[in-house]
């Protein structure tokens, strides 16, 4: 068993303009959280972009799967691919 | 058992095409909702809007929001349910929702639920472009069940 996951990241609607529609690999400990997983992503986006300013965004963001939004307890798998939700404004 | 339609689409959205889905003898109502962009929002003049979505997930609350119509107003309901993905200038359709049923009360009422649910539930997001020449991505409804104090707070 590694020490580490992998996961692939893919930003919406106002995180766009960072990622430019790419996603984004992200190394988290295995055996993390949803909730964890937050915190190194904000860690990373703000690493990766010295402009990131959506900390406030990312707080109210869901995490979803392509089924259906994840809790924050989640355990997430090796290789698992994670959709960063903002709030909603569709219609 | 009534027939359902979800999709999001890249290429124009097309009434005919609901329309054409939904035609049935059993029908005696058809009722439809189309959302379009308009050419102001909140004083500022509006030359166009851009809409993201996440797919899959978009289809399936999509279909479980068509489901519950037919469980909630009858299994005969037939539900058809596109959002567009891309821009849009001012006019463009950027959702149609179109139910038909055997009487008018059914389909008014589960066409105004579609519309409401699909708002609340389905990841899709809008950013306005306006005249002036900046964009703006618009708030919206926080799929997030249990937000976490914002920073500082």
């Amino acid at each position: 068993m590694t020490d580490t996951i992998s996961l692939t990241m893919t930003l919406f609607g106002a995180f766009r303009p960072y990622t430019g529609g790419k996603t984004l690999c992200l190394t988290a400990p295995a055996g993390a959280t949803l909730a964890q997983v937050r915190g190194l992503l904000e860690r990373e986006l703000r690493s990766r972009f010295p402009s990131f300013a959506d900390a406030e965004l990312l707080a109210v963001s869901a995490f979803a799967d392509e089924r259906q939004i994840l809790d924050d307890d989640t355990v997430l798998a090796d290789g698992a691919a994670v959709a960063v939700l903002p709030p909603i404004c569709g219609g | 058992m009534g027939r359902i339609h979800v999709a999001v689409c890249e290429t124009p959205l097309s009434c005919d095409a609901a329309l054409a889905f939904l035609d049935d003898p059993g029908h005696g109502a058809v009722c439809t909702f189309i959302g379009k962009v308009r050419n102001t929002n909140l004083d500022k003049p509006v030359g166009g809007v851009s809409y993201d979505a996440f797919d899959a997930l978009v289809v399936n609350t999509f279909r479980a929001i068509a489901e519950e119509v037919q469980a909630r107003w009858g299994g005969e309901l037939d539900v058809w349910l596109e959002h567009f993905k891309g821009r849009l200038d001012i006019g463009g359709i950027s959702v149609v929702i179109a139910v038909g049923s055997g009487h008018r009360e059914e389909s008014f009422a589960a066409c105004r639920y579609v519309i409401e649910e699909v708002k609340h539930r389905s990841p899709i997001w809008k950013q306005e472009h306006y005249l002036a020449g900046d964009s703006e991505w618009i708030p919206g409804h926080s799929l997030r069940d249990r937000p976490e104090p914002l920073p500082g707070g």
